[in-house]
């Protein structure tokens, strides 16, 4: 009888710390603030989370029905399991195959980016859909066609009405749903957030470890924690693709300092949102980091960061530091099923 | 104590009047009408297809005609007669009004979708966000060639935005919009078209300013 319970109260202890570990989970809730982080720069008073509407976003976000043929949808260029990012494609494509100026981001911790897009175009996550929506070699429809898609279509009628309350969906209630998902998206239980915060058993390794030291004087500045981006805009030294001619920044501001700028995009789940630069121009991590390392200054650089501050890593610590970036991966976030496929029409 | 309510209420209503703020384009004393030709003088007309334009922080004697500025915001555009006239509570006669033409920053950037603000309306930006403030679009003919035009003119950052004050007295009458005075105005021979906040279009929209009496 004694070692029965001996036996069975590891058992026990376990499915504790399952239940409890499931029941933080459902405490975090739709969208939850991490300790030590900043204020979100969202305006949650304008757009208040509820479940009905974030359901209701996430449809919308995998519904092709968004792009002028419904062939293809957000998730198309934004795949959970790749940091919602487009893998596998420099350049993101869009409806009939047309290849777009860019690399498609990863989505997370969008409530804390003020700016959006790679050169800061959008100022406002309600916004930014008009933009992947209108383009033409995105989903290449106008608002007019979605709209009347969406209110020709019974099960969004009948849900917009749910959660809305309105009879005929407008611009804003579109836009306000598919921001109740977007900015749910919260990525923060990597490794490395589990060192931070000191979680019983979790160490870095001595090679992460090496290369967190290495981060913290060659990347920290413009790839800062807790967000690994300072939302700014910087010349990161791979020059222009003449083909593609995308000066970045300056497209927006019309300044020549802003030429080549680009907005420093976050290393979280680095690892999985491959291939990277504004312009996919590197497959692999280790790639960019070899790119970093061996940029002198003579490459005509804008960003005084590397100017004044080249880095120079040899071998091993391009390893050491690409070990660390691994540590940056977030697998609860990129396998949780509570932003997988969902889709009105099944229900 | 019901006669001096009775007094005070009259006393009032006789200072107040229901009102709209009316705005009527005029071309040389005329109501200005889409799609059709007018003569810029000598071998010169033009035709606008297209025209409309933001205001907003309506005030009438210093006083903001709504609580909150994203209600204070009106897309006029000359296709929709009802958009050229903005309604109010009461207002007081012989009034002096100030506006702005276009929207500022705040606005521009506060990501309210709703009503003026929906993009459906053609006005937003989604490249640069932000709205075209002034849209005016056409043909015209200078020494019998055809020249189409088209202007969208925004822009809320130092120096190129586009939004000014603009004051008029004007009491119960409308706004005019001296539309002559204005499509003069525009460089159809140097920049027919104009797509991004740049001087040129900063010149254009403080000369559309000076068109409202």
């Amino acid at each position: 009888m004694f070692s029965l319970k001996k036996s069975i109260l590891p058992l026990f202890v376990v499915i504790c710390v399952l239940l409890l570990s499931s029941a933080w989970e459902d405490e975090r809730g739709l969208f939850y603030q991490p300790a030590h982080w900043p204020k979100p720069t969202y305006d949650f008073k304008n757009n208040p989370l509820t479940d009905e509407k974030f359901l209701l976003g996430k449809a919308l976000f995998y519904d092709p029905v968004l792009s002028v043929d419904s062939t293809v949808s957000c998730a198309s260029c934004h795949l959970q399991y790749t940091a919602f990012a487009h893998v596998d494609h420099a350049l993101s494509h869009g409806i009939q195959s047309r290849v777009g100026k860019r690399n498609a981001p990863g989505l997370m911790n969008l409530a804390w980016m003020p700016v959006f897009h790679w050169d800061g175009g959008v100022l406002n996550l309600n916004a930014q859909p008009v933009n992947p929506i209108t383009h033409p070699d995105e989903m290449g429809s106008s608002l007019k066609v979605v709209l009347a898609k969406l209110n020709g279509s019974p099960v969004y009628q009948k849900a917009f009405k749910e959660v809305f309350e309105t009879e005929k969906i407008e611009t804003h209630h579109l836009m306000k749903a598919l921001a109740q998902f977007t900015v749910s998206l919260v990525s923060a239980n990597s490794k490395y957030d589990k060192v931070m915060r000191k979680e019983k058993g979790i160490h870095f390794t001595e090679q992460e470890e090496a290369g967190h030291r290495l981060f913290q004087k060659h990347c920290n500045e413009c790839h800062k924690a807790p967000l690994f981006t300072t939302h700014e805009f910087k010349a990161n030294g791979i020059g222009l693709d003449p083909a593609l001619a995308d000066f970045g920044r300056m497209s927006i501001t019309q300044k020549s300092k802003d030429s080549l700028l680009f907005k420093i995009p976050t290393l979280r789940n680095i690892a999985y949102s491959f291939p990277y630069m504004h312009d996919g121009r590197f497959a692999k991590l280790k790639d960019v980091i070899q790119h970093y390392a061996t940029l002198s200054a003579s490459k005509g650089l804008k960003s005084k960061e590397f100017s004044k501050r080249p880095i120079a890593l040899n071998d091993n610590q391009q390893k050491d530091l690409l070990a660390f970036l691994k540590t940056l991966s977030d697998t609860e976030f990129l396998f949780n099923k509570k932003y997988s496929f969902y889709s009105l029409k099944s229900k | 104590m019901g006669d001096f309510l009775r007094c005070v209420l009259f006393f009032f209503a006789s200072n107040l009047v229901v009102a709209q703020i009316q705005f009527t384009p005029t071309f040389l004393r005329s109501d200005f009408q889409l799609d059709q030709w007018y003569s810029l003088g000598g071998d010169d007309s033009v035709q606008v297809t297209t025209f409309k334009f933001y205001v907003s922080n309506v005030q009438c004697q210093g006083r903001s005609i709504s609580v909150n500025p994203l209600d204070n915001v009106f897309l006029l555009d000359a296709a929709d007669s009802s958009s050229l006239t903005i309604p109010t509570s009461r207002i007081e006669k012989e009034a002096d009004f100030t506006f702005h033409l276009g929207m500022d920053s705040s606005l521009n950037t506060c990501g309210f979708l709703e009503g003026p603000f929906d993009p459906l309306l053609g006005m937003y930006w989604a490249w640069n966000t932000g709205y075209i403030q002034l849209k005016i679009a056409g043909s015209g003919r200078f020494g019998g060639v055809l020249v189409p035009f088209e202007y969208h003119i925004g822009g809320y950052q130092h120096p190129n935005a586009a939004c000014e004050k603009v004051g008029v007295e004007v009491g119960n009458e409308p706004i005019q919009i001296d539309m002559h005075r204005f499509l003069k105005s525009l460089p159809y021979a140097s920049e027919p078209r104009i797509m991004h906040p740049c001087p040129t279009a900063k010149r254009i929209h403080q000369n559309f300013a000076t068109c409202f009496h």
